[in-house]
């Protein structure tokens, strides 16, 4: 490893305690209060509402039990909520699998095509879940479900095989939309794990199951938590699946509380909160989980002092129906649905692919799209604060994720978990937060582009920190000790050693921040102005007006630029950090 | 905390206030300006609203609309608009929550009826005596006069045409309980609103109208989707071959692209107002006011060519054979709960 070899001469002058001390508190202290900004703005606002009535015209706001006594009350959220419980679990278990299973696969062994791999499987995120669903609906729905129609006809049978309006069918969707969370995740957590144990288990004879089982996923633990929390939680919130497949077959879901009750007039954030304060808890619960698993300790850690060199693992005639698997996977969650996607933006109207369609194709769409107003702007603005913030969160939730894991300062869990709260808020009232925060306290960011950096930060910080924990805790502090007992100060260790080392998890969040922070609506609507415009606001303005075609071609847009900018990152990320043997 | 907030919002008041007093030295209030009718009304407003620059309008109109709007406007009087949009609801919060912290760039708001009828509630519109106002169609201006109505969004059933033959498309509501229908049938999640007016429309009165809706999804069930632009989308491609509630300019628009979907008569023609409103704390007022008479005279042959129905009966007279039953702005704030109970006993 490169790293060991650098030495610090330079610093031999060893600098003075005081001088030490000022600038490790001062980073880390700064990293503190802003976090902690960010994320009790909208929890003090959630809080304080949760126990308001709706003030509207003359009447105003008053404080209330009411909201907590209705939300618990009320007998029609029970069923609701055990339907959202079902979803998200089976939402989250397949995903999971799916994720770890091609990450593993793409990380660990030599299976062919894992290249491209990489890069593609972010196409999922990339399309707008709307897209998606409907997607689905044109594949799978019994009435006109292409797949029903070529099975009908081949095997002659008289009903549908699949109905995708059924909890079986959201959960496949669903499952497979968010496959590629816990595939960045845990293909962070596969790159940046030590193969020396798995190879000690080969040699010693055990069968790639048990390696898998008994070694592999037992080293990754923290990283399957990790995304199980994070699937479970977005699935929860999850909206445009349950919206579209199963309400047309009355499977509606605790999410839909939230959303009646903001849409009455006066809008009852209130009640609002009241719910979102019931998923604060089951949140808190599984963060508290989690520090559990950071507190023993090194036991997950295998990049230590030692020689590291992630090297993958040979599958022998394995190979191939690995390579079948992942093709079968690309076809059914990257092509498939671009195809459709790609199909009706060549068309006028949204149709299921025909022979009969194909003399109706041109690229009308694109034109129009490019010529939109505002999309120009919105896509430079995007570009900024996706980029932006991305950065910025990877960053500065490294050094908190370094607070909690490597310092034993007191508090340090409630810090873990204050970052982690802004993921169950709901985004209209994060939105609301930060709009009614900044109108107030006047500091010049309201109507710029900046309040919509901060909600972004704000949204998106607990997934830095699920990204960054689960890479800090694979690595040993027996290299920043020693880079401390070389002379190191706390800086030139952190960007030196524990950034780079960091890397596989900071650029899977990076990632993943990039891309949902551009798909980011229900906050976005509320926080732009005129001049800070969107892509979200632009897709979401070609859905409210029904062109769908339009949307499918800027979706096919979006994910032509996406991959670019992955395969990009990918690139990048090569040149720095570890180097792989 | 609090006092701090309250120190803020006092701050920004006398701030505005200022500005305000400041301000009256060379202009008139918008009391002044809105109330006034001499026949000299529009030069003087045109002429005022030069000086004042430019105007900021809050809009649920979708944005290629209210372009072709706007642009019309800076065209004829050379003042700039800057265009914010939202759905309905967001530009009634937007809205509601910055002038109430005292931030005051809306100069026009304008949405749907019962958010505009929000905002009359929440004191926050004003009055405004135009002469316009009597050509208007009578169910889209409210009485206090704070917004106009000025378009009608018609709710039509539609049919895909592929699916549905011409000896088989329904001529009533009791058609539909024909087996033939069953799980072809499609309603818009929402249309709590749409359901309450049609069922009023009856003959036998609104219990006749849930009795027919509820046995309608008792036999051949009824599919809710959530959207109407995504049900319209859904019937043009075939999933749902017969919607209820679709709007019918976007029905004639996909018609006219060649999609397989065709608009279908059932019942009365439930119309949705759309309207604007000006804004008491205005910077802009006579710009403003400017701006909702352009687009309730000269504005309405724009919207005509852009397929929607405007509310000027003088210049764009409605078609003659079409039923239409305006949605009452203030019973849907007040009833909503109702009305989405009924729904939810009846359609599901």
């Amino acid at each position: 490893m490169s790293l060991q070899e650098s030495s610090y001469a330079k610093s031999v002058e060893k600098p003075s305690f005081f001088g030490r001390i000022r600038a490790e508190w001062l980073i880390i202290g700064a990293a503190v209060l802003i976090v902690g900004w960010l994320a009790l703005v909208p929890l003090v606002f959630l809080l304080w509402q949760s126990f308001m009535t709706p003030a509207a015209g003359d009447v105003p706001a008053v404080f209330t039990f009411g909201n907590y006594i209705h939300a618990l009350t009320d007998s029609t959220i029970l069923p609701l909520f055990r339907n959202s419980v079902v979803f998200a679990t089976g939402t989250s278990c397949l995903a999971l699998v799916i994720g770890t299973l091609f990450a593993w696969l793409n990380e660990r062994t030599n299976t062919p095509f894992k290249m491209m791999f990489y890069a593609a499987s972010i196409v999922p995120l990339v399309i707008p879940s709307i897209l998606f669903t409907v997607s689905w609906i044109m594949m799978a729905s019994p009435q006109i479900g292409l797949f029903n129609l070529i099975l009908k006809n081949a095997f002659g049978l008289s009903g549908p095989v699949f109905d995708i309006y059924s909890m079986g069918g959201m959960i496949w969707v669903e499952g497979l939309h968010y496959s590629p969370i816990a595939f960045l995740l845990m293909s962070a957590a596969f790159r940046s794990m030590d193969p020396s144990l798995e190879e000690s288990a080969l040699m010693s004879g055990a069968s790639i199951g048990q390696i898998m089982f008994r070694i592999t996923l037992k080293l990754v633990w923290p990283a399957l938590i990790a995304s199980f929390f994070i699937l479970f939680i977005r699935s929860i919130e999850s909206f445009e699946v349950p919206a579209l497949l199963g309400m047309p077959v009355g499977i509606e879901v605790f999410t839909s509380a939230i959303y009646e009750a903001i849409r009455e007039y006066p809008s009852n954030v209130g009640l609002a909160s009241a719910y979102a304060a019931a998923l604060l808890l089951i949140a808190s619960f599984g963060i508290y989980f989690q520090s559990k698993l950071s507190s023993q300790g090194s036991k997950y850690s295998t990049v230590t002092g030692k020689g590291f060199r992630p090297r993958p693992f040979d599958l022998g005639p394995w190979r191939i129906p690995a390579a079948i698997l992942i093709v079968f996977y690309m076809i059914l969650v990257i092509v498939l649905p671009f195809l459709v996607l790609f199909w009706s933006s060549l068309n006028k109207y949204y149709s299921v692919p025909s022979w009969a369609g194909l003399s109706r194709l041109s690229f009308d769409a694109y034109a129009k799209v490019i010529n939109y107003p505002m999309v120009g702007q919105a896509v430079w603005n995007s570009a900024l604060l996706s980029l932006g913030a991305a950065t910025t969160i990877m960053l500065l939730t490294a050094v908190i994720c370094w607070i909690v894991i490597r310092t034993k300062l007191p508090a340090r869990w409630l810090l873990d978990n204050v970052a982690s709260l802004p993921m169950v808020f709901p985004g209209l009232v994060l939105g609301l937060s930060v709009m009614i925060c900044y109108l107030y306290l006047d500091i010049g960011i309201y109507g710029t582009t900046w309040i919509i950096f901060i909600a972004y930060v704000t949204r998106f910080m607990p997934y830095g920190i699920r990204y960054n924990t689960t890479s800090m805790l694979q690595i040993h502090k027996d290299l920043e000790e020693s880079a401390a007992m070389s002379g190191a100060s706390w800086s030139q260790s952190f960007v030196r050693i524990v950034l780079p080392l960091l890397k596989p998890g900071l650029l899977a969040g990076w990632i993943y921040i990039v891309v949902v922070s551009i798909r980011e609506l229900s906050s976005s609507v509320l926080l732009y102005s005129p001049g800070s415009e969107v892509v979200s606001i632009v897709i979401w303005e070609l859905w409210q007006n029904g062109q769908y075609v339009e949307l499918s071609a800027f979706g096919v847009m979006m994910i032509i630029a996406l991959f670019i900018v992955v395969m990009l990152a990918q690139l990048v990320g090569k040149r720095f950090g570890v180097k792989e043997a | 905390m609090r006092n701090t907030l309250k120190s803020l919002k006092t701050f920004a008041l006398a701030g505005a206030v200022g500005a305000l007093l400041a301000g009256s030295a060379v202009a008139q209030s918008i009391d002044e300006i809105s109330k006034y009718s001499g026949a000299d009304r529009l030069e003087k407003l045109a002429a005022a609203a030069k000086t004042e620059g430019g105007l900021t309008l809050y809009t649920a109109t979708p944005v290629e609309d209210v372009t072709a709007m706007t642009d019309a406007f800076t065209k004829k009087y050379g003042i700039k608009v800057t265009v914010w949009r939202g759905s309905s609801e967001d530009v009634l919060r937007r809205a509601v929550t910055e002038i109430k912290a005292g931030r005051y760039d809306a100069d026009v708001i304008e949405t749907n009826g019962p958010e505009l009828e929000a905002l009359h509630r929440e004191k926050i519109l004003q009055p405004i005596a135009s002469p316009v106002t009597p050509d208007i169609f009578p169910g889209a201006v409210p009485e206090h006069k704070e917004w106009v109505g000025s378009r009608l969004n018609i709710i039509t059933a539609a049919y895909n045409t592929n699916l549905v033959a011409e000896k088989d498309v329904p001529k009533g509501w009791n058609d539909l309980l024909d087996p033939k229908w069953k799980g072809k049938v499609g309603l818009e999640a929402e249309a709590y609103d749409w359901l309450a007016t049609v069922n009023a429309s009856f003959p036998g009165g609104e219990k006749e109208g849930i009795d027919f809706f509820a046995k309608l999804a008792k036999i051949n069930g009824i599919s809710l989707r959530k959207g109407h632009t995504l049900l319209t989308n859904l019937t043009a491609s075939g999933e749902v071959p017969l919607a209820l509630t679709t709007y019918l300019y976007k029905v004639d628009q996909m018609n006219k692209d060649g999609a397989p979907i065709k608009v279908l008569q059932l019942g009365p023609s439930v119309a949705r107002i759309n309207g604007l409103g000006v804004a008491k704390t205005a910077k802009h007022p006579n710009a403003a006011i400017l701006f909702q008479d352009f687009t309730l005279t000269e504005g309405q042959k724009i919207l005509v060519e852009r397929g929607f129905t405007p509310t000027n009966v003088k210049i764009a007279p409605l078609p003659k054979d079409l039923n239409v039953k305006v949605v009452d702005g203030a019973a849907m704030l007040d009833k909503l709960a109702q009305w989405r109970e009924t729904f939810e006993k009846t359609v599901k």
